[in-house]
């Protein structure tokens, strides 16, 4: 049944996009998956959000993952009201990953795009403050990539560093 | 006398449809007005070690006087690098780090994590198994949400209620020892269960301490929740109108005082939750309040539920048989578990080999701590304590 | 020889003021470990007990270690300043014990303005804060000393407001002679304008002494201990000591001004009347300290000068109508 009216309302709010953005939607219960391309993702994500019969306004995880030949995007956004949640899967270029941002959408996402940035190197375009959020600012590199060397001895740390903001006490 | 209320920092919107502004304070461009304009305000620190902040977490405040202009958080301090940790060692080896995320309620990482690997894999849990997690859950939520009243307490100044709270915090964490043999980092959910079954009159013993809470609360109450004093430092502080609370991702005790009714005891039920009665706590007000009283509210569902737990309990088995290796089929898988403060899901990506390709962990005390930055402003600095405090965060789930 | 020498009244002034130092700072240590047990059992737990008999040297024990302790003084911070803080705020603590009657006759100087003297001489510890929140040249001490400067003042309206009251009921503003005028148990809390005044005068002295849940200015869990954040060793212990002193002297002062002095049931001498008298103020005070939670510097400041003063005002005014249409208390 939820899984009847998931589908159909996910068809509905996905129908004004072009051919091709979405690539696999499948449903599993209250949860679907979605493949989109990068091209699409951010009409996606609104459409997710704005469309009346989808809903899904909740930002309930973005993270990203990277199996070595291929970068992904993990987008769970979920309707409160509905009980269902989207699972919304997209590829970035490994070897230049950037991709929209939707900190005006959501702007609990921005912290997270911020992680992703620190630990991938997305670049999320239209971030307000795109910098590192985990690890020291003048971290080299990019640790959850599988293409990442961690250095088991002179760590890229320099010490620490003065921050020249006036701050005191 | 009276107390002008606090003006929303963020006023609700009008109607579902408008977008959710982004953040309202850059922090570094006002900063930098501030020293351009050539007015000072005073810039100081609270943190990494501060009696306050719970952990390490360092705040930049921006003040005028004792009112904060902007504030700018800085987390990092305790990242271990976990979700890299757990890409190099099997599935199930990575339980015992899960511990330290959140260690003050180390079972619902203990679960979450469990569980995202049992719905990779398709494992399934025995009954039994179900039912005692559910225990386990929520007689760690009790713990969890003692050492808040306790901590929020003294933040604000109320020191006794500090020892009042530990005191049963004591008994819980008793109980706890009895049955994981550990007080704080418990490691007891495996894959497909649990490692044992409790000891012989652990269930007694869990019930005689629900009636000692319970005789409790009107302490606490007297203390806390009806002193006028702490009331005026309370109410109207740091409200977060509903919209807000969903936009910025906010989940656990600090939404439902925003009015939203998002528990995922009740929205996406897991283990035995479907089949027990209890209610979901969910307060309109939104303010620092609020957020305090949906806490102290959850210890008295918490006790209801336990109380259900040890009726229904079937004999059974305690785990099922997982094999040596654990080599789920490819794919992704998330789990999500209603930890005391909020939503904690765990992210797996497999490729058929035993160890994951990605774990990933979504801590709620990390989305939840977005909101603080735009909600203090305006604000003065013994407030930014008590909003901090009434957000409730741990900085082990933070920074990972 | 010791009788010739007492002769001598700059001796013997001095030999009455080494005694009242002796006798604070004891009260001060007793104090000390006083609301330590107090706040123990308060909190369900035990307090000092390893120390001496049941504890009973601990604070003998800390006041040791204080004095032995290394004499840090922060780089950036102005040694002037830093350094005359804590005299400035302990002697004038010390100063005001020397009109403190403690029976008829025990009584180091009495002053026929003793009332005013306490009052303006207090006063004068609101600088040492100040000067100890700047001269430390830290932020948090800084706003400490700012927002302690602040209540202080503010605070100080109330008090003098409520002792006023008093003095119109005993006619003079010398101690001794409100406490005579109490004689026979007519003690000044069971005149209605009084008992309100007093009320006011407690409240008051709350945040004078710097006491929770006036204790802004050392509000551990937000600025870390406030304007003597930077102190150790024996300055810390003076600004320590005073804090006690003052609460001992705010509830010796209530005592004599409220609660007869050394009135009491015969069988006793009147100096232990009043030392009891006092102690049972300040394990109220220390009740209250370890109950309630700490107030916002605005609602602080609101609630003394839009509750406090415009009841102190009353007060003074029924306080004057008593004296002039009902009589009151003459001498």
């Amino acid at each position: 049944m939820m899984e009847r009216d998931f589908g159909s309302a996910l068809r509905t709010a996905l129908a004004g996009l072009p051919e091709g953005a979405v690539e696999s939607l499948e449903v599993s219960g209250s949860v679907a998956t979605l493949r989109v391309n990068l091209g699409s993702l951010r009409a996606v994500l609104e459409s997710l959000k704005s469309s009346p019969e989808a809903a899904c306004d909740f930002p309930a995880n973005l993270t990203a993952y990277d199996t070595g030949e291929e970068m992904f995007l993990v987008y769970r956004l979920a309707s409160i009201e509905r009980g269902w949640q989207a699972l919304v899967l997209c590829r970035v270029d490994r070897s230049e990953p950037v991709a929209p941002s939707v900190t005006d959408l959501w702007p609990g996402f921005n912290w997270f795009e911020r992680e992703v940035y620190d630990m991938f190197g997305v670049r999320f375009e239209g971030h307000p403050d795109l910098r590192r959020i985990l690890l020291p600012d003048d971290w080299e590199g990019f640790p959850f990539r599988k293409d990442y060397v961690s250095r088991p001895s002179g760590s890229p740390l320099r010490g620490p560093q003065p921050i020249d903001r006036g701050a005191q006490g | 006398m009276s107390l002008e209320p606090r003006t929303d920092p963020n006023p609700p919107t009008a109607g579902p449809e408008t977008p959710a502004k982004g953040p309202a304070i850059d922090a570094q461009a006002l900063h930098q007005e501030i020293l351009d304009l050539g007015t000072q305000g005073m810039v100081m620190n609270m943190g990494p070690q501060h009696p306050s902040t719970h952990g390490v977490l360092r705040l930049i405040l921006t003040l005028d006087g004792e009112e904060v202009m902007a504030c700018e958080p800085m987390i990092g301090y305790l990242h271990r690098g976990l979700e890299k940790m757990a890409e190099r060692r099997p599935y199930r080896h990575f339980l015992p780090f899960t511990d330290r995320l959140d260690y003050v309620c180390s079972l619902a990482n203990n679960l979450a994590c469990a569980q995202a690997i049992e719905r990779l894999a398709g494992v399934e849990v025995p009954e039994r198994a179900q039912w005692l997690r559910v225990a386990l859950m929520e007689l760690n939520r009790i713990a969890s949400h003692l050492l808040f009243l306790g901590t929020f307490g003294t933040d604000l100044g109320a020191t006794t209620m500090l020892l009042y709270a530990f005191r049963e915090r004591e008994e819980a964490l008793a109980l706890l020892e009895a049955i994981t043999g550990a007080r704080l980092t418990y490691n007891w959910i495996r894959v497909g269960g649990l490692p044992d079954d409790m000891p012989e009159t652990w269930d007694e013993g869990v019930l005689a301490f629900c009636d000692l809470l319970e005789s409790r609360l009107p302490e606490y109450d007297r203390l806390l929740t009806d002193n006028p004093i702490f009331r005026r430092r309370t109410e109207g502080v740091g409200v977060v109108s509903s919209e807000d609370a969903k936009a910025y991702g906010l989940t656990g005790p600090t939404l439902r005082a925003s009015g939203v009714a998002y528990d995922i005891r009740r929205w996406a039920p897991y283990e035995k939750y479907a089949e027990i009665d209890f209610d979901v706590v969910v307060l309109r007000d939104g303010d620092t309040f609020a957020r305090y009283l949906a806490r102290r509210l959850e210890l008295e569902q918490s006790v209801r539920i336990l109380r259900q737990v040890f009726d229904k309990l079937p004999e059974g088995p305690i785990a099922s048989k997982v094999g040596k290796v654990l080599k789920p089929p490819p794919g992704i898988a998330f789990s999500q578990v209603e930890s005391p403060r909020g939503e904690l899901s765990f992210t797996m990506v497999s490729d058929g080999s035993p160890n994951p390709v990605r774990v990933h962990i979504r801590a709620p005390s990390f989305a939840n701590l977005t909101v603080l930055a735009d909600l203090v402003v305006g604000n003065k600095v013994a407030d930014v304590v008590a909003i901090l405090g009434s957000i409730d965060i741990v900085l082990g789930e933070v920074d990972r | 020889m010791i009788a010739q020498a007492l002769e001598n009244p700059w001796i013997r002034q001095l030999v009455n003021a080494a005694m009242l130092l002796a006798v604070i700072n004891l009260g001060v240590l007793v104090l000390i470990y006083l609301e330590r047990k107090v706040a123990g059992y308060i909190q369900s737990r035990l307090g000092p007990v390893h120390v001496g008999p049941r504890g009973w040297l601990q604070s003998v024990a800390d006041a040791v270690k204080l004095v032995l302790k290394e004499d840090i003084i922060p780089a950036p911070a102005d040694r002037f300043m830093f350094v005359l803080a804590p005299f400035f705020v302990f002697v004038p603590v010390l100063a005001v014990f020397l009109v403190l009657p403690f029976s008829s006759g025990w009584v180091a100087y009495d002053f026929s303005l003793a009332a005013l003297y306490v009052i303006a001489a207090g006063t004068v510890a609101i600088m040492g804060i100040v000067m100890a929140g700047w001269g430390t040249n830290n932020k948090y001490s800084l706003l400490g000393g700012l927002r302690s400067a602040a209540q202080l003042i503010s605070y100080e309206v109330p008090v003098v407001l409520a002792i006023l009251a008093v003095v119109f009921f005993a006619q003079s503003m010398s101690l001794v002679e409100i406490a005579e005028a109490q004689r026979g148990f007519r003690w000044f809390i069971f005149q209605p304008p009084l008992l309100v005044a007093a009320f006011v005068y407690m409240i008051g002295q709350l945040a004078e002494t710097n006491r929770t849940p006036f204790d802004l200015p050392e509000a551990e869990s937000e600025l870390v201990s406030g304007f003597h954040t930077e102190y150790s060793g024996i300055r810390f212990a003076m600004f320590f000591l005073a804090e006690f002193a003052n609460t001992f002297f705010a509830s010796a002062l209530a005592v004599v001004l409220f609660f007869g002095g050394w009135d009491g049931l015969p069988g006793l001498t009147g100096a232990l009347w009043l030392v009891l008298k006092s102690y049972v103020l300040v394990f109220v005070l220390m009740w209250i300290r370890w109950t309630l939670p700490r107030v916002r510097v605005d609602q602080l400041l609101g609630f003394a000068w839009k509750v406090l003063v415009p009841i102190g005002l009353i007060v003074v005014l029924w306080a004057a109508a008593s004296v002039v249409y009902a009589g009151g208390v003459a001498r």
